[in-house]
């Protein structure tokens, strides 16, 4: 693994991977950030009501970081369509709306908040320094988003089968989008560009297999997923159809947020009063 | 299920002495280190600790000697 102080001395090529990898989970943090702030006077009790607004201004700072890093890269891929052109963000489907119910939320942030992690864990393990040092604190912080799934997913198990399947619902829809995330095996993939070039400690199959790890547990048995154990590892068994799917922003098709949603992660409503960021 | 009271308590540098810095309601231990960690968040801590209330064991406490002293008398 090569190292580097600075992402302006990797090559170009590698500082396009890492502008395009950096702008998906900065965009996907910030809608993140919306998502859990929607809940911060709405979930089941009181402290996971103050839980909720901290994880949310935890996920929009980590956004901010993350933009910061890609100003300093000439490959920035943010242009001024992002204020009016929902199709150029990042984010995934499971992020277009708002969670409907506490049960969606505590999905949202099993699959989407882990799988989020696993991939800044990466860096934060990976040989640029500037990236390396800035990320530690992000994923220190990230442990008790980890650990706040974990404990939701536990209670809502154990609850009426109609939450159960509620939870088994969420998870068919947002588990395949997180594996997408990884694209697909035995082609040309940036995430494995990035580890070549030493900006992540791994590529593709294996961030793919970090996450089915840190995951798969969560469900128990209980919530059904297209995996299965081999050597001591998870491994996917369903086929994904890739029609459609990009490599820049790691999903299928292009977000389809509702008006109130992309007037608030695009800073609308305070552009509208003269406040500009 | 039951909420359990736990006492939280942090140090901002190694060095430093724990201090007690709030309390938080939770079903369990788990959800009392994820609760205290998010709800207690204003400052860079290196350490925190949540403490069932019912593991803290009494061994002083000023009202009980004074009520004790009214007693003798």
């Amino acid at each position: 693994m090569s190292t580097t102080d600075r992402v302006e001395d990797l090559p170009g090529s590698i500082r396009q991977d890492l502008a395009d990898w950096l702008l998906t989970l900065a965009d996907n943090k910030r809608v993140l950030g919306l998502r859990y702030g929607e809940w911060c006077v709405g979930a089941p009790e009181l402290e996971a009501d103050v839980t909720i607004s901290a994880m949310a201004q935890y996920e929009l700072g980590h956004a901010r970081l993350l933009r910061g890093v890609l100003g300093d890269l000439p490959e920035d891929p943010r242009d001024g369509a992002r204020r009016t052109e929902p199709s150029t963000w990042r984010s995934l489907p499971a992020l277009d709306r708002p969670a409907p119910t506490w049960t969606e939320l505590v999905v949202i942030n099993a699959l989407v908040d882990n799988l989020l992690t696993v991939n800044l864990q990466a860096a934060a393990q990976g040989g640029i320094k500037v990236l390396s040092q800035r990320l530690r604190k992000v994923v220190s912080e990230e442990h008790f988003h980890s650990l706040h799934a974990e404990a939701w997913f536990e209670r809502l198990l154990s609850g009426p089968d109609t939450i159960v399947e509620r939870l088994q619902r969420a998870t068919d829809a947002v588990w395949p989008q997180c594996i997408a995330w990884f694209g697909p095996d035995g082609v040309d993939n940036s995430l494995d560009r990035l580890a070549a070039g030493g900006v992540l400690d791994a590529g593709a199959a294996e961030l793919r297999s970090r996450f089915l790890a840190k995951t798969v547990p969560l469900f128990q048995g209980a919530v059904r997923i297209p995996v299965e154990q081999s050597d001591g590892a998870w491994k996917m068994i369903a086929e994904i159809d890739w029609d459609g799917w990009s490599e820049a922003s790691r999903r299928h098709g292009s977000p389809d947020f509702d008006q109130a949603s992309f007037a608030m992660i695009t800073g609308a409503h305070a552009r509208a009063m003269g406040v500009h960021d | 299920m039951a909420k359990k009271l736990y006492e939280v308590f942090a140090r901002k540098e190694r060095k430093e002495p724990l201090s007690h810095i709030g309390t938080i309601r939770a079903i369990s231990d788990d959800f009392a280190k994820v609760y205290a960690r998010n709800t207690y968040d204003e400052e860079n801590w290196v350490e925190m600790f949540v403490v069932p209330r019912v593991a803290m064991i009494t061994t002083l406490r000023m009202e009980l000697i004074i009520d004790l002293g009214a007693t003798e008398e």
